[in-house]
């Protein structure tokens, strides 16, 4: 339970200090907007209240310093200044290490604590050591278990009904200490005509004999003692020794107070509990729900079996049973798959960050935009994002930007402008990057790729290709190598991150004015429509939205290409990719085979299969570590009949396909 | 929440209003129960208080009583107090350390 | 019946430690984040008890001990704050806006418990 409960405050804690991190930075473009104030001021606050619930002792004592300044930011005491968020941004990260040391991923800082406690104390005008005021109240012990004898006298307010206080609850307290002898007395009640019946008239005379301190017996009355007299005597032993029996004796009616409280009170239950509230939310483990996405994938492999069964009996009954649960398996599916979304919001709020720091170590001046904030995709896909895209944005600000002065010669605005936008489009999300720097030059790339024997000096490759070049492994135009985007090792790297996703990157560039990068990503990966087709005895799925339509390939049309594997689609040729040989399938080639045509970043490839079996539910699983490295295959799915079917990496087996074409010395020039 | 029925009757003991207090008479209805005492102690007859329904009786409830007997016997009106041995009644005077007083006693016992 | 208490901070952590350890002692939880939050869920259906922090987005909690003071269903309701300051002048305010009582953070369980039951009763 405790454990667990300090995991609800670090998940709770990370998130304050995401939100925190944007706030600073809002705050740092808006310093007079006090809800920005507000809000800095209420993550400090919960991280520092809740931090010291759960035993964050270090971070609730490190916090409490910058609470303290924002609250005096809050009163418009202290300005919010660019040292202030820098300082504040600071202590927003040392919290984080504090965080991310109690779950032993890295160390703290301790210096680097102090320096900052003391920075941020130093803002506090008049500050001292508040050691003092810290310090508990002494509290009043009680020496020893000697019984000692009270007599208190406790005369409410008129008015403490109207605050919520029971003084009867009060007086059930003092029963608890000890052995009590309580007399009521309501001496000033007016008559019934001037009595408000909301107020109090009662006060109450008690005799206790206890164990306990003093310090217990105010407790008390610790709400109340402020509006009420309350007078705490102690009776000297020989008075107090016959105390408790004497009540007893002089009580007229034998009914005795130490009696437990009354009973209990049936208030009108609370009705619709909180369902009722619109914005409830719950939280659970992500991992729950990747193992319900995981059955609802085997629920969705049953139903399609259910329906192939059904399709094959020709019973009216079974069928629409099938129809049903195959409607409502799509419903569950949509539903369990639009649980896991996440707006993209909070991965773009770290790169203001980002952009921040690296403009500052930079010396460039460089604006981050950004739309679609709320653009949903797949938390996992998410999660695979951060890393390409924050090296993305490192190169666009490093290579892409210029030096203000660059850009001042060029005519153009000292402040560049890096445009990151979401936006959904079909099935996928489009992301993009884009900046105003000086844009790629696409003769050194093209240099640079025939002297890295990339291409040849005679090949003519369109821009798009060119660009394509840049996520070549150990390509880079950089002639220089900065600390912040490294080495250009990464272009291929992200190219592969884009990939595992099933999406796809491209680079768009004019010189002088700026360059896009756009990636596609899937909505979400755990299922994929998918076509479902026939080699030999095997299945295999295409992704549903790469596939443009499927044409038939008959043995004339082979004999006619003379060998080369290209195919007249529409008036034009299309290179096309015998699979059967690809995956060395045994048995007899069919007269007549089908092409599947594929459309992937714009360039047409074919597929050829037996047959072509249809559209397909495919809940992806991914494939073991020994198939890790099979070419041509992202993942296996199993089908409605059992058997396992393998989802071809349909880019993959292009580029195969292009390298083996480009060995052949005279290749045909297509397109 | 809290429910009160009052419900006045003519058969009180002796020939005067009976009110009869069913429920829970807490400081959440003493308004209502206010204005009951004051309409029947207003007509020239004994008043007779009926606790033995009461689900709960606080110490509002035990003031406003108080008060109502302090205001009949300054105009020398009769009130008797009925059902003050079920447990509400009791529970009420435990808890708050106050006794019934004087000569209404009698008349509790008759309840 | 089990007494119902509405316990609202914008603190997910202590929101969640209310209610297990109230649940935990028989009583009904219902949480709110903010006090906005709060004074809706309170309008709606009715508590034996509040439970509030003070600093928290869209309403803080005074005010909500003040709005909710001023509906005839809580005015005799026992509202309690949860506070990380100590000090009288914003005791005194609490008490001013109706709040019954305080408890200061930080709090464990049993303080928690202690405070609820004394102040229901």
């Amino acid at each position: 339970m405790q454990e667990q409960q300090k995991e609800a405050f670090r998940e709770e804690a990370y998130e304050l200090l995401s939100e925190l991190e944007s706030s600073l930075l809002e705050l740092e473009e808006n310093p007079e907007d006090q809800d920005l104030v507000g809000q800095v001021f209420r993550a400090m606050h919960t991280i520092k209240g809740s931090g010291s619930m759960f035993g964050f002792d270090d971070i609730s004592a490190f916090t409490h310093d910058v609470e303290t300044v924002f609250d005096l930011v809050r009163d418009q005491k202290i300005p919010v200044t660019n040292n202030l968020v820098n300082l504040s941004l600071s202590a927003r990260d040392q919290i984080l290490a504090m965080l991310d040391a109690g779950t032993g991923q890295g160390t703290v800082d301790e210096v680097q604590t102090r320096r900052l406690t003391e920075q941020f104390r130093a803002l506090i005008p008049g500050q001292e050591s508040d050691a003092a005021t810290m310090e508990e109240e002494p509290q009043t012990k009680p020496d020893g278990k000697q019984e000692c004898s009270y007599r208190i006298w406790f005369k409410p307010c008129a008015e403490i009904f109207l605050s919520g206080t029971n003084p009867v609850a009060l007086l059930n307290e003092l029963r608890d200490l000890g052995s009590c002898h309580i007399r009521g007395v309501m001496d000033d009640l007016p008559e019934l005509e001037g009595l408000n019946p909301e107020l109090c008239y009662s006060s109450w005379e008690i005799k206790l004999t206890t164990d306990r301190g003093r310090g217990e017996i105010e407790d008390v009355f610790i709400f109340v003692e402020d509006e009420s007299e309350i007078h705490i005597d102690l009776l000297d032993a020989h008075e107090a020794a016959p105390a408790a029996p004497a009540a007893k004796d002089t009580a007229p009616l034998p009914l005795q107070s130490e009696q437990p409280q009354s009973p209990g009170r049936s208030k009108a239950p609370a009705e619709n509990k909180s369902s009722a509230n619109a914005e409830a939310s719950i939280r659970v483990p992500a991992s729950k729900l990747d193992s319900m996405v995981d059955l609802v994938g085997e629920l969705v492999t049953i139903q399609s079996r259910l329906s192939q069964t059904a399709a094959g009996r020709e019973d009216a009954e079974l069928m629409s049973i099938a129809e049903e649960v195959e409607r409502l398996t799509g419903e569950l599916r949509d539903n369990i798959l639009n649980i896991r979304m996440l707006p993209i919001g909070s991965t773009f709020s770290k790169f203001k960050r980002l952009v921040r720091d690296l403009s500052q170590e930079l010396g460039k001046n460089i604006e981050l935009k950004t739309s679609g904030a709320d653009t949903e995709l797949d938390k996992t896909v998410i999660e695979k994002l951060n890393d390409p895209l924050i090296h993305l944005i490192r190169n666009s600000l490093d290579h892409g930007i210029e030096t203000p002065e660059e850009r001042k010669a060029a005519g153009k605005s000292e402040v560049a402008t890096v445009h990151l936008a979401a936006i959904h489009s079909g099935d996928s999300v489009i992301i993009e990057i884009n900046d105003d720097g000086r844009g790629i030059n696409i003769d050194a790339i093209r240099s640079k790729a025939i002297e890295k024997g990339l291409i040849a000096q005679s090949d003519e490759l369109s821009d798009k290709e060119l660009f394509q070049l840049l996520f070549a492994p150990g390509f880079s135009t950089a002639k220089t190598i900065s600390s912040v985007s490294g080495r250009g090792v990464g272009m291929d790297v992200v190219k592969r991150a884009i990939e595992a996703l099933r999406g796809s990157i491209e680079i768009s560039s004019s010189r002088g004015e700026g360059t896009r990068v756009s990636i596609r990503i899937p909505l979400t990966l755990a299922i994929i429509e998918s076509l479902l087709v026939g080699i030999g005895n095997s299945k295999y799925v295409l992704p549903l939205n790469l596939v443009e339509e499927c044409i038939e390939l008959s043995r004339e049309d082979v004999e006619r290409s003379h060998g080369r594997s290209l195919a007249k689609v529409r008036g034009h040729l299309v290179p096309y990719i015998p699979l059967r040989e690809h995956f060395d399938t045994e048995g007899t080639r069919p007269d007549i085979e089908q092409i599947v045509i594929a459309n992937i970043n714009g360039s047409q490839v074919g597929f050829v299969v037996d047959h072509v079996v249809g559209e397909h539910q495919t809940v992806i699983k991914s494939l073991g570590p020994i198939y890790r490295d099979a070419q041509g295959v992202s993942g296996a799915t199993i089908l409605g009949d059992g058997t396992v079917a393998l989802i071809l990496d349909v880019s993959e087996l292009m580029k195969g396909a292009m390298r083996d074409e480009a060995s052949v010395p005279d290749r045909a020039a297509c397109c | 929440m809290t429910q009160l029925i009052l419900s006045p009757q003519e058969q009180g003991s002796p020939n005067g209003p009976l009110l009869q207090i069913e429920g829970e008479a807490t400081l959440e209805n003493i308004s209502d129960l206010k204005q009951a005492l004051l309409e029947l102690l207003a007509q020239n007859a004994p008043l007779t208080i009926d606790f033995a329904k009461a689900t709960r009786i606080d110490l509002a409830c035990l003031q406003l009583v108080c008060s109502a007997r302090r205001s009949a016997e300054n105009a020398q009106k009769k009130l008797y107090l009925r059902g003050t041995s079920q447990d509400a009644f009791r529970s009420v005077l435990e808890d708050t350390g106050f006794q019934l007083s004087g000569e209404e006693l009698s008349h509790l016992v008759s309840a | 019946m089990a007494k119902t208490i509405l316990a609202v901070d914008d603190s997910r952590s202590i929101l969640q430690m209310v209610a297990l350890t109230l649940k935990g002692a028989g009583y009904q939880v219902v949480e709110a984040s903010d006090g906005q939050a709060a004074l809706e869920l309170a309008t709606r259906q009715s508590f034996s008890m509040i439970l509030t922090d003070l600093n928290m987005p869209r309403m803080d909690g005074i005010t909500l001990i003040r709005q909710l003071r001023a509906n005839p269903k809580y005015r005799f309701t026992p509202m309690l704050m949860l506070t990380t300051e100590a000090g009288d002048a914003f005791k005194a305010k609490g008490k001013a806006a109706g709040a019954t009582g305080w408890l200061v953070k930080p709090f464990d369980p049993a303080k928690l418990l202690g405070v609820v039951k004394k102040v229901l009763g």
